[in-house]
């Protein structure tokens, strides 16, 4: 560094002049005071400024010539040896807690922080797989139920074979037709039709071989037939 | 009290650390032309006056040399300073430093009549000195500088101390200008690799601005140098020509510059 000064301010200037390095080996200080005129010193014309701007009076300085002192500091730079710093147990404390804080980032990160992660990894597959059996229970009683529904399509279709087969036999014992609303080809009106006559149905198949009166609707435009059938129908039922 | 008795007041300006003779002059208005010779009522405090016999002018002694008619030679003394003292140029810091003594003329011949003291100046005007620099060591070790050599005696910025391992801190450097802070010096520090920091407190008392480009103000001179850094962590190579000694025995030569390397004084021719 190179700057102007007074002489006498030099002493608080320098005081504590301070020299750091990040290299090891032998170094040299060189302060160096350049005092007087041209040359390495302050020209007449910077002296002149200066005289005046410090409220000097009288006489200026005479300057004969420009002198310098220079002394020289020799340094040794060494390394520092850091398992013995470490070992000194002496570490400052911003230190200290700037390695704490280190290994704990560390750990945070490379510990913490993925165990955490796994866990909660863990966790997330445990609530599918509960998710998925609680799906699987569901499928099982929909299943279940499925099989009782068609078990009982089957137990309609059965007895509406039976009701099919009792009719059949009164128009054949009766000559006549049946209305052609009667035969169910669509299963799902079969379904809705045997609900609402389930119970009436097992009821009839109970009453198989008895005698008993049974309302038939015969559409016809044979009179004399419909006054036979429905002498026979009223009497039997086959 | 002779009235008719002069003493003649007078001013002399005098380099410092130079002596210079010079003439106590009176006179005698009565006409009796008588012989005088001079006696000192005060005395400079910076300095001495001898006589031509050598003899040291104390306070009511007499010159020994004689002023006789028609007094325009005067009595003959010396005036000699003491070492560095100057009192111009003078600054409001430093104040006004007198430098003068009075006496009177008296008429030996006549029963030591003596006139009304008279007093003469004298001006000593400042001749620069070499500033005076002291380093209380000569080597020092030190250990490197990194962000693992934190010092274990708490050695950190703001808080150096001289038990800084990692810091060199330079104490004790004293510097002496007999001129005192009349004219302003040029410093110059540096080191090969590392880093060299001013006490803080007190840049303020630097200047590096003014003198970076020293084209701009000198003109007339070819510029030599320029002021570099900030004060705070500054790094020169010193390796450059400057701070050979060959290259300062050629300044030596060239500017017929006094120098001081490592408190050897030398002058060149």
């Amino acid at each position: 560094m190179v700057f102007i000064a007074l002489p006498l301010d030099l002493n608080y200037i320098l005081l504590n002049l301070t020299y750091e390095s990040l290299e090891v080996g032998d170094d040299t200080i060189f302060i160096a005071i350049y005092d007087g005129e041209g040359g390495e010193c302050l020209s007449s014309t910077e002296h002149t400024q200066r005289y005046r701007s410090n409220m000097h009076m009288g006489t200026p300085t005479i300057h004969r010539h420009c002198t310098s002192v220079v002394r020289s500091l020799s340094v040794k730079v060494e390394k520092y040896e850091v398992p013995e710093l470490w070992a000194s147990r002496k570490l400052p404390l911003q230190l200290k807690i700037a390695c704490t804080f280190a290994v704990t980032v560390f750990v945070l990160f490379t510990v913490i922080l993925p165990f955490m992660r796994w866990r909660n990894a863990r966790k997330e597959l445990s609530t599918i797989q509960v998710r998925g059996k609680k799906r699987r229970m569901k499928s099982t009683t929909k299943r279940t139920s499925a099989r009782a529904a068609q078990r009982s399509v089957r137990k309609r279709r059965k007895k509406r074979k039976t009701l099919e087969s009792i009719l059949s036999r009164s128009e054949s014992s009766s000559g006549g037709f049946v209305s052609d609303d009667d035969d169910y080809s669509d299963e799902d009106s079969y379904s809705s039709e045997y609900d609402e006559s389930d119970e009436s149905f097992d009821s009839l198949s109970s009453l198989e071989g008895q005698e008993i009166e049974i309302p038939v609707v015969v559409i016809t435009n044979n009179f004399d037939e419909l006054q036979d059938c429905s002498y026979d129908a009223k009497n039997r039922i086959v | 009290m002779d009235v008719s008795l002069i003493a003649i007041e007078g001013e002399l300006k005098v380099l410092e650390d130079e002596e210079i003779s010079f003439y106590l002059k009176g006179n005698d208005t009565s006409g009796l032309n008588r012989t005088l010779r001079f006696q000192m009522k005060t005395i400079p405090r910076h300095g001495d006056l001898i006589d031509v016999n050598g003899r040291i002018l104390g306070i009511n002694k007499l010159t020994s040399d004689e002023c006789s008619f028609p007094y325009d030679k005067g009595s003959l003394i010396k005036f000699v300073g003491k070492k560095d003292f100057f009192n111009e140029p003078y600054s409001l810091e430093r104040g006004f430093i007198e430098s003068n003594f009075t006496f009177a003329a008296v008429a030996p011949s006549d029963g030591y009549k003596s006139s009304y003291p008279a007093r003469q100046e004298i001006k000593v005007i400042n001749i620069n000195d070499p500033p005076v620099l002291t380093l209380p060591y000569t080597e020092k070790t030190i250990h490197a500088f990194s962000s693992l050599s934190w010092d274990p005696d708490d050695c950190r910025e703001g808080f150096a101390t001289s038990k800084c391992k990692s810091r060199m801190i330079t104490d004790e450097i004293k510097v002496n200008d007999v001129d005192g802070n009349i004219d302003f010096v040029r410093v110059n520090i540096s080191s090969s690799h590392g880093m060299l920091s001013l006490n803080s407190e007190y840049l303020n008392k630097t200047d590096f601005a003014s003198c970076s480009n020293r084209t701009q103000i000198d003109l007339e001179e070819e510029a030599m140098w320029h002021c570099k850094g900030g004060g705070n962590s500054d790094r020169e190579v010193s390796s450059n020509l400057f701070y050979s000694r060959r290259y300062l025995f050629k300044i030596l030569i060239s500017t017929k510059a006094l120098y001081s390397i490592d408190g050897i004084y030398s002058t060149a021719s």
